[in-house]
């Protein structure tokens, strides 16, 4: 088992889930009073990298248990290009949810401001309660602390998704959206799906070291989903640039055939396809992997589907979740172990390793000193 | 004959007194009896009377008259341009867009109180307003 | 290298836009946009009724979906506008937003030649959902299976270039027309709901011609700086384009432009998140990034920053921009064009320049467009564009 920290970190997030769930519950339950929950209407979210593609992970799972509308922005969106009405349209409030867990994404600071000054309730999603975006937000949901590493964000990841699902819960028990038991049921079935993980995590894990030593020679990867899984498709591509500096594509079922499937090298362009049970999109996306095996593109396969897959495929398999919106907080283990295994076998350190030139260029998403 | 054009621009239900320009016209024309008439040449104006001494809030009044006998209305069969401009066409057939004065004595015969006005019904528009004066 | 041995028909399509622009403006066939078919493809009911107006397509038509949201939302006063890739469209959005009342959505499925299945997926789904929407074929083809299955066809007239070179052309004319058809409807649709007068709505139709037109007028030095780029980065191998809001239609454009002319990674992405993404690529010398930065866009001010770190990264750097070169780090270089008129329309022409590049790139990498020079392995109808399975999500 490798001692890289990626791998380590997926392999320990299914001890996460349920102390996790537990303390966001009793601390969310402070953040606002039950007369403010009732009188949103609608819900912002955004954040920069790993923070907008959580939002954009918990979405559906938002929308289904708060009753809300809800909403993913860029943060250059938010702060840009939203009018007064594209927030508030209505007496009601709009939340404004800015996940960022250093608080430092500059993006998401300014987005957060904006969406202050445009009308929106603004709720800071962070570790960090000193931070420039706990300061610039109207309520702070504090989370637990990291251990600071170089790591590509995993742990991170699976927390801003889970306390965004955690928040659907609380105002769709309070706005009366939800009954107590279906929110035991949802709880519940997060919990089954992380015992059903633990249990194929060691399948997985060997699967995924094996398609590491087919990959390892690709000089760009392709992550191919649609619907519930596109936002494991744009998770995947930023690991991949922060784990090991290939560029990278998401890319949706149906645009993959009309554009990707161009690009002249097929075998040095690997793709990483991701296929939920249920996904209406699934016959598009399987139409896409039999293009894959004509084209000779290497091709991993992340899925909880029995089909009759290419035979030179990698077929990376499953658990299923009962709720297709709970499948995106662990569909990432088989791509962040991917990340993993392809930093050792390429023998690229995360992000750069702080060498040159991203030494002395800076960080340009994190705010520095008095800007 | 003397004609004379006078450029004007009105924005949407603008309205226009014009009484001093077509007297000044007249005067200008050196006929003492005869006729002048008036023309809009366009197909959202008119031309018309009504009380020269009302205010911009009065005058409106006609306007508003107009528009709920003849409202903007998605339904028109002429479609081409926007609701207002087909709403403005009806508006313009209805009021007319030309006027026929008297000329006595180098003036214009008119009641006391009576002036004369261009109505856009449509609008922003640059719009002319014709006149031919006719000696006796 | 002298550059007119290197013409192509992507570059010959980039410089012919203001023409198509003048036919479809003013062409005197019953669908332009002046005195015809295109002005008058909707109603004023069906233009006043939607309060929710969809934009689809795939490719370069989804490109023309999100820029021309972005046109209904600042022009239609009050309509919802959304561009949705189609197969998103099509399988995952909501059925119960669909056709909830008459004819709304109002819904755009933008594909040049009405082939593909989505797109004749998303227009049967607009019908058939609930009480069903109102589906628009945006298209040069009004026999196409897109055509038959929509309520409404705008129809674009888009008269081929010679083919002088015998290339497969990436769409390039094709994407200018698409565009040039969903702004036609949205400029329609603020005339008849009054939120402008006539006047004003000729204004914004006679400006999406003027634009590629002052382009072309700059064509020979855009033209020549493009050549030399092209020149520089011809071993090349992997392109990323940033922008931001709308004008990611030209970002995702170009990389579709890249994919298609030389067959070479390529690949978007918003101004914000570069920093956060793309700015870790291993192979900075390597990889070059575009910039596609509107100066009148409200989030220009973000461009600065990260054009800055990608020259200190040593990124290959290209901006394309109506700002003034000053504005920019020295080692970017800058490829200056014209402002539009109106901010909006800035996609009409803002790729001209990377078509312009890509074309060179193919000649120079001695590759053929569409990989024709591949024909065994790029074999038509592998990628299942107009056989796809259709299913309608109800």
């Amino acid at each position: 088992m490798s001692e890289n920290t990626i791998i380590q970190q997926s392999l320990n997030l299914l001890d996460l889930a349920a102390p996790l769930m537990q303390t966001l519950s009793a601390r969310i339950a402070k953040l606002y009073k039950d007369e403010e929950i009732k009188n949103l209407s609608k819900v912002i979210i955004t954040g920069c990298g790993d923070s907008y593609v959580a939002g954009i992970a918990a979405q559906k799972a938002f929308a289904a248990l708060s009753g809300l509308r809800v909403n993913t922005l860029y943060t250059i969106d938010a702060t840009y290009h939203m009018t007064p009405k594209d927030v508030k349209g209505s007496k009601r409030d709009t939340l404004a949810v800015a996940v960022s867990v250093s608080g430092n994404a500059g993006g998401t600071v300014k987005a957060a401001i904006n969406l202050g000054k445009l009308g929106a309730k603004t709720l800071a999603l962070t570790e960090n309660v000193n931070s420039y975006l706990a300061k610039n937000c109207g309520t702070i949901l504090n989370l637990d602390p990291t251990p600071a590493s170089i790591t590509p964000g995993t742990k991170t990841y699976f927390v801003s998704v889970i306390s965004l699902m955690m928040l659907a819960l609380h105002i769709g028990l309070v706005n009366g959206h939800l009954s107590e038991e279906k929110a035991e049921k949802f709880k519940a079935d997060v919990l089954d799906y992380v015992e059903s993980f633990k249990g194929a995590v060691a399948g997985i894990n060997d699967s995924v070291a094996a398609v590491a030593k087919v990959f390892k020679d690709a000089k760009h990867l392709e992550f191919v989903g649609s619907g519930i899984d596109f936002a494991t498709a744009w998770f995947g591509r930023a690991k991949v640039y922060e784990a090991i500096g290939l560029p990278s594509t998401a890319e949706n079922t149906e645009d993959w055939a009309h554009v990707n499937y161009f690009f002249r090298r097929p075998a040095e362009n690997a793709c990483v396809v991701l296929l939920s049970a249920g996904n209406p999109s699934n016959s598009r996306c399987l139409e896409d992997i039999d293009t894959m095996r004509i084209m000779g593109r290497p091709t991993m396969i992340v899925t909880d589907v029995d089909a009759d897959y290419p035979e030179n495929a990698f077929v990376v398999k499953i658990p299923s979740a009962r709720v297709d919106y709970i499948a995106p907080l662990l569909q990432i283990i088989p791509i962040t172990l991917l990340c993993g295994y392809l930093s050792d076998e390429m023998g690229i350190p995360f992000f750069r390793g702080g060498a040159e030139p991203w030494k002395s260029a800076g960080s340009i998403g994190y705010i520095e000193g008095e800007e | 004959m003397k004609t004379y054009e006078k450029k004007v621009f009105l924005e949407k239900d603008g309205i226009l007194q014009i009484t001093d320009w077509i007297e000044e016209c007249v005067k200008d024309s050196g006929v003492k009896n005869g006729v002048a008439f008036v023309n809009a040449p366009h197909t959202t104006s008119g031309v018309s009377v009504a009380p020269d001494m009302l205010n911009d809030l009065d005058l409106k009044d006609i306007q508003e008259g107009f528009s709920k006998i003849i409202p903007a209305r998605t339904t028109y069969t002429h479609q081409f341009d926007n609701t207002t401009d087909t709403a403005g066409h009806t508006k313009a057939a209805i009021m007319n867009t030309h006027l026929a004065l008297i000329i006595e004595d180098g003036k214009v015969v008119k009641g006391d109180t009576q002036g004369i006005f261009f109505f856009e019904f449509d609008g922003p528009r640059a719009q002319k307003v014709w006149m031919a004066v006719y000696e006796d | 290298m002298n550059k007119v041995d290197l013409d192509n028909m992507l570059r010959r399509e980039a410089l012919s836009l203001s023409e198509l622009g003048d036919h479809l403006l003013n062409g005197g066939t019953e669908n332009d946009g002046n005195y015809g078919g295109l002005r008058l493809a909707l109603s004023t009911p069906d233009l006043c009724s939607p309060r929710k107006v969809i934009l689809t397509g795939c490719g370069d038509s989804y490109c023309a979906a999100v820029a021309g949201a972005r046109a209904f939302k600042l022009l239609g006063r009050g309509v919802n506008a959304e561009a949705i890739p189609a197969v998103e469209y099509t399988r995952s959005y909501p059925a119960s937003a669909i056709g909830t009342e008459p004819n709304n959505p109002l819904v755009y499925v933008i594909s040049k030649s009405g082939g593909p299945s989505r797109c004749v997926e998303a227009a049967r789904r607009t019908n058939e959902v609930n009480l069903g929407g109102l589906s628009v074929a945006v298209t040069a083809s009004p026999e196409s299976p897109l055509a038959k299955e929509s309520k409404r066809i705008i129809q674009l007239d888009v008269p081929d270039l010679e083919n002088l070179f015998g290339d497969a052309i990436p769409g390039c004319r094709s994407y200018y027309a698409s565009l040039y058809g969903v702004f036609s409807s949205a400029i329609r649709m603020g005339e008849v709901k009054g939120v402008y007068p006539m006047s004003e709505a000729s204004n914004m139709r006679k400006a999406m011609v003027d634009f590629p037109a002052a382009v072309e007028a700059e064509g020979e030095r855009i033209d020549q700086q493009m050549f030399e780029l092209a020149e520089q980065w011809k071993d090349f191998e992997s392109f990323e384009f940033v922008s931001d809001g709308a004008d990611m239609a030209t970002a995702w454009f170009c990389a579709a432009k890249i994919a298609e002319a030389t067959g070479d990674f390529a690949t978007y992405e918003n101004v914000e998140e570069f920093g956060h993404i793309n700015y870790f690529a291993k192979d900075p010398a390597e990889t070059p990034v575009v910039f596609l930065a509107n100066y009148k866009d409200p989030s220009y001010a973000r461009y600065k920053r990260s054009i800055d770190a990608a020259v200190r990264l040593g990124r290959p750097t290209l901006v394309v921009t109506d700002a003034p070169a000053s504005d920019f780090i020295e080692g970017a270089v800058v490829c200056t064009i014209p402002s539009p008129a109106y901010y909006w329309q800035m996609p009409l022409a803002q790729h001209v320049p990377v078509c312009l590049f890509a074309g060179y790139l193919a000649r120079l990498k001695g590759v053929a467009m569409f990989r024709r020079d591949l024909p065994e392995l790029f074999v038509n109808g592998n990628n299942k564009l107009r056989n796809s399975q259709i299913d309608i999500v109800k």
